[in-house]
């Protein structure tokens, strides 16, 4: 009984481990397809947030423009003529390749990223000389409308950028991390008559965003 | 700025320089998706001598980064607070919330907004805003069941009582009957498509039928092998 008994014994041991093995590996194989599928769950089910470091901020002087009067004009204007924020003249243009001197405002870039910067115009309002903007820039005016371009030291003047009264093009892209820049504009006043002394008021937005 | 007939008016230029910052200014949202939320935070500084006061807003792009276009729905992204007055020399914090509704229509989508800071009442007629981009991915979405036109002829009053597709969602035209076009959310497609719905859940109960079947095969087989052995 016993030798016939010990090889049954055998048997059934082997067969044992035979079974722990292919459950061993069952499980394995779940194990290795669950895992990535969760995974891949998990990730698709993530909203990721990254936000670019980057401190963006700007300022601005002077803040007002009495037109006709930086450069040695009167401070009286005229209906279709164009004036430019020139402390060379209040009816000089810029410098074929604008410079320093050709620039009234300057922007205080205290960015730590490159910036973007964009200049728009609203319309003049509460006096009489109220026009809307024309979108054209400053060779565009007609009756009601008149036209702004703006323009930047080192840039060549015939590349000047319109100045809309709302999404204006960049003045300058990917502006160098603190980098000041001088810059101007320019206004052609509309071609209707004035009928009146009382001043006009527009507001000018500069808009800084990280490039 | 001044402006008129007359040199009546000569303003003086604001000695005070009007100066504050944001930080981030760029920040991305990634795999966003129906019913999800992201939020993350924007530190302004005042780096005015002086006490200021600060108007936020989302608002609509005025240039995209490459491949993005403007987010067409400015209510997924909210601001809070919308006025924050900050001491001299001081930051603060405010929160941005992304959230994308149950039932928005915007799968795989790449759209840009703005969050917009400017400073209130400041006297000069130059004013500054600073924008804070925001940049957004949508998840790729399957694509609904596309409708039968069986289904539609058979029903025409659907016509009439379209699904009222929630505000700001894309509307696809669906075609029916070949000639009636209905308006409709991708989601209300499958109520023009009602031969899914009866033979979803014997998908379910056949399957769960199988997995029984089986399972009670190999452990009879195993059983089986034991009582040989």
């Amino acid at each position: 009984m016993n030798l016939i008994g010990k090889p049954g014994e055998k048997n059934l041991k082997k067969e044992g481990r035979a079974m722990k093995r292919l459950l061993i590996s069952f499980v394995l194989a779940v194990a290795l397809l669950v895992v990535p599928i969760a995974g891949a769950l998990a990730a698709e089910d993530t909203v990721t947030v990254t936000a670019t470091p980057g401190f963006v901020a700007i300022s601005n002087l002077p803040d007002t423009w009495a037109i006709n009067n930086v450069g040695g004009g009167n401070g009286a204007i005229e209906p279709g003529t164009i004036y430019y924020s020139n402390p060379l003249g209040d009816e000089t243009a810029p410098s074929s390749t604008v410079v320093d001197g050709d620039c009234y405002f300057e922007i205080t870039n205290t960015s730590t990223v490159p910036t973007n910067i964009k200049v728009d115009i609203g319309a003049f309002t509460l006096g009489d000389a109220n026009m809307t903007n024309s979108d054209l820039g400053s060779a565009s005016n007609d009756a009601t409308t008149f036209g702004a371009s703006v323009w930047y030291s080192g840039l060549t003047y015939t590349s000047k950028v319109i100045s809309k009264s709302t999404g204006s093009d960049n003045l300058i892209s990917s502006l160098v991390a603190e980098t000041d820049l001088k810059w101007g504009m320019e206004i052609l006043t509309r071609t209707d008559v004035f009928t009146g002394s009382t001043s006009s008021d527009a507001t000018i937005t500069i808009t800084a965003t990280s490039a | 700025m001044v402006f008129g007939l007359a040199a009546v008016v000569l303003l003086t230029p604001v000695a005070a320089l009007a100066a504050f910052g944001i930080d981030p200014g760029k920040v991305f949202v990634d795999n966003l998706f129906p019913g999800a939320e992201a939020d993350y935070k924007i530190t302004i500084y005042n780096q005015n001598d002086y006490e200021t006061t600060f108007a936020l807003k989302v608002r609509e792009p005025d240039y995209t980064e490459t491949d993005y276009e403007p987010l067409p729905y400015l209510d997924w992204v909210t601001v809070t607070p919308d006025r924050v007055t900050i001491g001299a020399m001081k930051q603060s914090e405010v929160l941005v919330v992304v959230s994308m509704p149950e039932d928005a229509v915007y799968s795989g989508k790449k759209a840009e907004v703005w969050i917009s800071f400017r400073e209130q009442e400041t006297p000069g007629m130059v004013k500054i805003e600073i924008a804070s981009r925001l940049l957004i991915s949508t998840r790729v979405e399957e694509e609904p069941e596309p409708a039968k036109p069986e289904a539609v002829t058979a029903q025409p009053t659907e016509e009439a009582e379209p699904t009222k597709p929630s505000e700001g969602a894309v509307q696809p035209t669906v075609e029916g009957g070949g000639e009636v076009g209905i308006t409709a959310e991708p989601g209300g497609a499958e109520t023009v498509s009602p031969e899914v719905e009866p033979g979803f859940p014997w998908v379910i109960l056949g399957s769960v039928l199988g997995v029984v079947l089986v399972g009670g095969a190999v452990f009879f087989l195993v059983r089986r092998k034991r009582q040989h052995a």
